[in-house]
């Protein structure tokens, strides 16, 4: 068995792939091929050293990584808090408003409210339309207008979706 | 109980379940980390990092992949971008250990002098390996990571890791042939000095 076929079955021995025949070829090469045999001690050697300089952590690495996951969380619950406190109270306001229309005048009377809020956006909405019409009447102006408005309504949605997706990962980290 | 069911208690908010994985991992990762970065401190502060960033991407972590080879995954990634960042090279062998070592052989009997040398040259030839040979040695042979794990470490295709580990084998039996060359050289001078008596 040549050299090179050796080294070949050094390979496979290191990782742990030789079978009992090539072993015994093996051994028997390296008893007769000094330069195969120094090879063979040099990465016995570096497993060695490999296997005797593991590192070990040092022991308070999981009381300070928990700390920092704890310090971590109150930071992040903080930061968060100005942008849940106003859209909650503004929803607590709604939905008080619509509580007290719905006690003091009935069920119709606040379909009523909500129809005449609906038809006052949709008619500021068609004001805006002729005004811009007014403004701006080339077909390139109101191109330029819709996609500055669709540019608008994209980020408002990236913007609302990235908010979701942290209080969603604050609620998944501070859920206990 | 597995990775993958103290990951779900994990997602559920379970802090010591994660507590247990840190303990579970926490000498692979410093482990790269050291490999890598060859600083005790740093190795031990990126270790607390790379925890930090699982805990914050734990819901990104696919269940079909070990989490031993997630988490070493981002060990490695962090480490080799601190590295690009202070531009560190290959080469800067020698951490403040090391010299102390030295500085604390003095003293000792001959045959524990050599054999302690003959360790740090084996070191040396490890370390001196380019980044990505040392690391696919040391996640191989050190922390017996499967070729398949470290393939979805490094990103790379089995065929490149296993070409990198023939490699570095080869590397590290040319550059400890030298170093045993001239322990031979060393040998048969001190051979010709006693028989000469000069």
């Amino acid at each position: 068995m040549g050299c090179e076929k050796a080294w070949e079955l050094m390979m496979s021995r290191l990782d742990g792939e030789i079978d009992r025949q090539n072993q015994r070829y093996l051994e028997n090469h390296l008893k007769l091929c000094p330069e195969c045999r120094r090879q063979y001690d040099s990465l016995h050697a570096v497993l060695l050293e490999l296997d005797r300089t593991k590192p070990v952590a040092p022991e308070s690495t999981e009381r300070k990584v928990m700390e920092r996951i704890s310090g971590a969380r109150r930071k992040e619950t903080v930061v968060l808090l100005p942008y849940v406190i106003p859209p909650a109270a503004l929803l607590m306001g709604i939905l008080t408003f619509l509580f007290y229309e719905l006690c003091m005048d009935g069920p119709m009377a606040v379909i009523d409210k909500a129809a005449q809020a609906m038809s006052t956006f949709c008619r500021a909405c068609q004001s805006i339309a002729a005004f811009s019409r007014f403004l701006f009447s080339g077909l390139y102006l109101h191109s330029v207008l819709i996609m500055s408005g669709l540019a608008f309504l994209g980020g408002i949605f990236a913007f609302l979706y990235g908010q979701l997706g942290k209080g969603m990962k604050v609620k998944r980290t501070g859920g206990q | 109980m597995d990775d993958i069911a103290l990951v779900r208690k994990c997602l559920a908010g379970d802090e010591v379940a994660f507590e247990v994985l840190v303990s579970r991992y926490k000498n692979l990762v410093y482990g790269i980390a050291l490999n890598l970065l060859r600083n005790r401190d740093e190795a031990a502060d990126v270790t607390q990092d790379v925890f930090l960033r699982a805990w914050e991407n734990l819901w990104r972590y696919k269940p079909e992949y070990s989490f031993r080879a997630w988490i070493a995954r981002i060990t490695v990634n962090h480490c080799l971008n601190i590295n690009q960042k202070t531009r560190r090279s290959a080469v800067t062998a020698w951490d403040e250990e090391a010299v102390g070592r030295i500085a604390a052989d003095d003293g000792l009997p001959e045959d524990e002098l050599l054999a302690k040398e003959k360790q740090d040259s084996v070191r040396k030839a490890i370390v001196s390996l380019p980044e990505m040979y040392r690391l696919v040695v040391v996640l191989f042979h050190q922390q017996s990571l499967s070729y398949d794990e470290i393939c979805q470490i490094t990103g790379y295709p089995l065929s490149i890791v296993k070409n990198r580990l023939y490699r570095a084998r080869k590397m590290l039996c040319e550059k400890l042939s030298v170093y045993h060359d001239g322990e031979s050289e060393k040998e048969d001078d001190s051979w010709a000095v006693k028989k000469h008596g000069s």
